[in-house]
């Protein structure tokens, strides 16, 4: 029963996606499905809740090593969500005062708009352009390439950089008309179009053939791994 | 700012050119005097006068010719919910002409039912056709319902022209299998049956050889030497939902070294970017830890949530990379712009790296940055190949088959292509296009792609 | 990563003493320190933001518009038709006096709109409390009648600044600093994205189907759809899902997860066997010798027998049920070749976008906050 049940649920629903996909009057309930997904992640989001709250608890009673960052978190969670669900500071719609219940919850200069905007977006806005860092030493980690695979992938990105700023353009330009495919733009127009193209396509090949077999695998109860082996 | 007054009194807020079925207008003629004087002639004068003025009138004040040859037809593979209607155009809808005479088409449609009269309505949400279109698919109909279609021209000042009209009433037919798809599900069905078929294979006991794969060879060494090193690994299984399948693909490899784990008596801690995986990983762990028999080992802390926001769960991947010094890091799943942080953060600490994902624009930073990737089709397979089972191995044989049939339908495509191009032949261009569009294509495809060179 | 140990703490303490001076001698000098932020005040109303409300300059007052509306019009000048949005259709103007919407008129003299006598549109009652319209200032306007120095904002940048640099702290090592932003950025943004998660989804998508009379009352007037018996479904699944948070009987929460794991399954099996086998196979048909007005394309003909060809030795390295011995072996390191080639393409086609972002939080910093640019 806790494993059959399961198992069986996963295969009849996997099976309607499958079949809506050929039969039109039943093409909406993929569409349903996404939403239905939706809201089970959303509402699943108050277990993701629940770990968070015990997770840090557990390191400040534990007093571990620092418990106060711990605090600072479970501090920041508590108000942001209190201060979002409760639509603190939100004004109601303009054509409907007297329901405050209407705003819109992310509205301009609530407290809500100002923590997602001074606090959210400068630290994930930063993290992300530590990027630009990374690049450099993973280029240059590539740059002591130890075999061909390496040098391959590092010479190409370096033809393509050139090849796609002015700085390609400059370089080659002395290169004659007929020859235009020697250029730099002109390897990079080559590189991307011809081998760039190949290698997607037979990687994208591979990637739908994979899905489709471990997809099966889920619908046939093969692979159960998610519930727990048969061992 | 306020650019449109005019429309909104004209139509309480929603802005129309025209003022609704209109009557030919009839100008200022009508004055009591003007009249009295008509009345003076005699009437076959009275008559003569009318016609005369009438025709010298018309291209002043006239609504525009009407269109004709109305047709419906029913839309093919679909749910029965639209019909397609086609016309010619009005002989005054002439875009040489200035001022245009028609300034769009009205569609007017009328559910058929045994009890009363059709009574006509106004559709496309009381929005006139532009003109110079000769075809629109009404859609959001009742299937097997029975419609009359009237069609007028209009011009600027909403006058209509006389209207064409259906002789027959037309249904929307519902298709309950999509045509269109009849190949696709061909290739699907023969895919399936590739993978099914070796999995019969293997429960036969036959045995299939599969090549290594390095990267899944490595997983044994990387637990082992955390284990050895006392410290823990980390499980990310990307930063996507479980309606992802590299997602779900990440957790079923994580239910291999979850086993592993618990067998070696190593640590593992799966931080998650959302609610949902975070609950599946617990189900798996707990389940792998039951199947290599130490349930008492397990607890619920090895996978928890962290936020869904990417860059938010980035920070916290990175801090934590730094200050634990995981021994082992394993990145599977569906990775975006992150995939070169968290590489990169792994190999300064000197981590043991195994990548794998479908996103094609993230395996570059994988394979800089990680000891092996698993690129694309591999990472599906990790899962089967470290199972070691006969029957999930078979499932790799049968996408094989599917790679060979994939490879097949490329050459004889490319050779037939050739031919058609080399020998210039009809016959042989019908031919490729046949195959790339109805064979592997899931849509509608005009006739002419498929009849080409008239 | 090597790093010289005296080089980073000294160019960290030269950076804090050029800020410092900077701060001190532009709250000095310029009476305007970094990250000010100011906003204007541009009218007293019951609304704030409000969707379609909006000040109109011309007339002077606070105009509500209603969805876009398409005409055609005829261009005379390029002879064809135009389809025209009219962008600005006024349902209501405020009528600051009777302090309701009502529809608008044309002032015969002025040509402005003006308030007419006419009923409200809509019976609202008077709201229990004013918001005051503001937008950002820019600091040049300090001083300018209506605009005023904005605290929360202010506080808003300089909070945003810190937090920025203790991000980019990590580049050295980690440290307390980069610690309070991470565990801030937790805590928030997984707030935050329960909050969305809540006023997106279960809010219109489950209790609205469940009970759209109460969500049309009191959250989203405009939600009108039918009461869907068959979301009683998924709320029953979402309690079973929750049902983990008991103590006993949690493996009922494996019922929704198969749910979800089945339709993820199924749904993508169909996706990607329709877009990345069937379409990346009609991509590939291409002709080995091509042909145009008469003549062959040399150059073409290589470039489609490059990528097919390409594509086989990709799909032969791919291949699991052969070694890669031999001439498979061979095929297979021709296919690994033209993978590394596209993974350097990749690569360097991502650099040039990541230093954009980069470039991005440094105008921050030097802009938004110090202003020294912009």
């Amino acid at each position: 029963m806790k494993r059959t049940i399961p198992i069986i649920i996963a295969a009849v629903a996997g099976l309607v996606m499958v079949v809506a996909f050929f039969v039109p009057p039943l093409i909406d309930w993929r569409e349903t499905a996404e939403e239905w997904f939706n809201i089970l992640a959303a509402v699943a989001m108050i277990l993701g809740g629940a770990s968070i709250l015990a997770m840090h608890l557990r390191r400040i009673s534990d007093q571990k090593r620092g418990w106060g960052f711990s605090l600072v978190t479970l501090i920041a969670f508590a108000i942001t969500l209190s201060v979002g669900l409760f639509k603190v500071g939100v004004p109601p719609m303009a054509e409907y005062p007297d329901r405050p219940w209407t705003g819109e919850y992310i509205t301009h200069g609530a407290p809500l708009w100002w923590i997602f905007q001074y606090l959210i977006v400068p630290i994930t806005a930063t993290m992300f352009s530590l990027l630009a860092f990374f690049v450099a030493s993973a280029a240059f980690r590539a740059f002591r390439a130890k075999n061909a695979e390496a040098v391959l992938l590092l010479g190409t990105a370096f033809i393509v950089l050139l090849g796609r700023s002015y700085a390609g353009t400059l370089l080659t330009g002395w290169v004659p008309e007929s020859y235009a495919a020697l250029t730099l733009p002109g390897m990079t127009d080559t590189i991307m179009g011809v081998f760039n193209t190949a290698g997607q396509r037979a990687i994208m090949i591979g990637i739908a053939l994979g899905i489709a077999s471990t997809s099966l695998k889920i619908l046939l109860g093969i692979d159960r791994s998610y519930l727990g082996n048969r061992h | 700012m306020v650019k449109r007054w005019k429309s909104v009194t004209a139509a309480g807020g929603r802005g129309r050119l025209t003022g609704g079925r209109g009557e030919p207008a009839m100008g200022s003629w009508g004055t009591p005097g003007l009249v009295a004087w008509v009345q003076g002639f005699p009437v076959v004068g009275q008559l003569v006068l009318l016609v005369v003025l009438g025709v010298m009138a018309q291209p002043l004040w006239g609504a525009p010719a009407s269109p004709r040859g109305l047709r419906a037809r029913d839309v093919r593979n679909d749910a029965g919910r639209a019909l397609t209607l086609d016309w010619q155009l009005s002989p005054d809808d002439d875009v040489r002409l200035d001022p245009p005479r028609v300034a769009g088409y009205r569609l007017y449609r009328a559910e058929v039912t045994p009890e009363e009269r059709p009574r006509f309505e106004r559709i496309r949400d009381e929005q006139d056709l532009p003109p110079q279109v000769d075809e629109v698919v009404d859609e959001g109909l009742t299937p097997h319902q029975p419609y009359l279609y009237r069609l007028v021209a209009v011009d600027a000042e909403g006058r209509e022209s006389a209207a064409a009209e259906l002789d027959q009433p037309v249904r929307p037919e519902v298709w309950y299998f999509d045509r269109n798809k009849r190949w696709f599900l061909a290739i699907t069905l023969l895919i399936s049956a590739g993978i099914l078929f070796f999995i019969r294979q293997a429960r036969r006991g036959v045995e299939l050889k599969i090549r290594k794969i390095a990267g899944l060879e490595a997983v044994d060494e990387a637990v082992g030497r955390a284990t050895e090193m006392g410290r823990s690994m980390l499980f990310v299984p990307g930063i996507q939902d479980m309606n992802n399948i590299q997602t779900v693909a990440g957790i079923t490899v994580l239910a291999r070294i979850g086993r592993l784990t618990a067998e070696y008596d190593a640590r593992i801690e799966v931080p998650t970017s959302r609610s949902l995986v975070m609950t599946t990983a617990r189900e798996t762990l707990e389940s792998s830890y039951l199947a290599a028999g130490r349930p008492d080992a397990y607890h619920e802390d090895m996978s928890y949530y962290i936020t869904d926001e990417q860059f938010g769960y980035v920070a916290y991947l990175t801090g934590y990379m730094v200050r634990e010094k995981p021994a082992a890091c394993f990145f599977l799943g569906a990775f975006f712009a992150e995939s070169l942080i968290l590489a990169e953060t792994g190999n300064s600490i000197g981590a043991i790296q195994i990548a794998g994902t479908a996103e094609p624009a993230q395996l570059p930073f994988f394979v800089a940055a990680c000891d092996y990737t698993l690129i694309g089709e591999e990472f599906f397979a990790a899962s089967a190949y470290l199972s070691g089972e006969p029957e999930q191995l078979g499932t790799l044989k049968g996408q094989d088959v599917g790679k060979l049939l994939g490879g097949l339908l490329i050459a004889v495509g490319c050779l037939l292509f050739t031919y058609a191009h080399g020998a210039d032949s009809p016959a042989a261009q019908r031919a490729v296009n046949y195959l790339r569009f109805q064979v592997l294509g899931t849509e509608d495809i005009p006739e002419e792609i498929l009849e080409p060179g008239e | 990563m090597n790093r010289a140990k005296l080089a980073p703490p000294l160019i960290g303490g030269l950076l804090l003493v050029v800020l410092g001076s900077w701060i001190l001698v532009s709250t000095l000098v310029r009476h305007r320190f970094p990250g000010a932020q100011y906003r204007q005040q541009i009218g007293t109303i019951d609304v704030f933001d409000a969707e379609g409300v909006s000040w109109s300059e011309e007339d002077q007052l606070w105009v509500l518009e209603v969805d876009a509306a398409i005409t055609s019009v005829w261009d005379a000048e390029r002879r064809q038709w135009v389809l025209e949005v009219d962008e600005a259709a006024i349902a209501a103007v405020w009528d600051a006096e009777r302090r309701q919407w009502v529809p608008p008129q044309r002032d015969p003299e002025t040509g402005t709109l003006v308030p007419s006598e006419e009923p409200a549109v809509r019976e609202a009652p008077l709201p229990d409390r004013v918001w005051q319209r503001q937008r950002g200032a820019a600091a040049a306007q300090a001083g300018e009648p209506d605009v005023h120095f904005c605290w929360s904002q202010t506080v808003g940048v300089w909070i945003a600044a810190l937090l920025t640099l203790c991000v980019f702290s990590f580049l050295y090592q980690d440290n307390p600093f980069y610690k309070l932003a991470e565990s801030l950025v937790v805590g928030v943004s997984a707030a935050y994205l329960m909050v969305v998660g809540f006023w997106t989804m279960v809010v219109p998508n489950l209790i609205g189907k469940l009970w759209p009379d109460f969500v049309a009352r009191h959250v989203i007037p405009e939600h009108r759809e039918p009461a869907q018996a068959i979301y009683y479904v998924v709320l029953v699944l979402s309690l079973m899902l929750l049902w983990r948070l008991s103590p006993r009987g949690g493996w009922i929460a494996r019922w929704p997860l198969a749910f979800v794991i089945g339709i993820t399954a199924g749904f993508r099996l169909i996706a990607h066997l329709e877009a990345d086998f069937a379409i990346q196979i009609q991509a590939t048909i291409l002709p080995l010798i091509v042909r145009e007005n008469g003549t062959y394309n040399l150059w073409f003909a290589l470039r489609n027998t490059a990528i097919v060809f390409s594509v086989f030795a990709c799909l032969t390295y791919f291949f699991f049920s052969i070694e890669h011995t031999g001439l498979v072996g061979r095929m297979a390191r021709l296919g690994i070749g033209v993978l590394m080639i596209t993974f350097g393409a990749g690569f360097a086609y991502t650099v040039m976008g990541r230093i954009t972002l980069l470039t991005q939080r440094l105008e921050f910093l030097l802009g938004d906050w110090l202003r020294l640019i912009g």
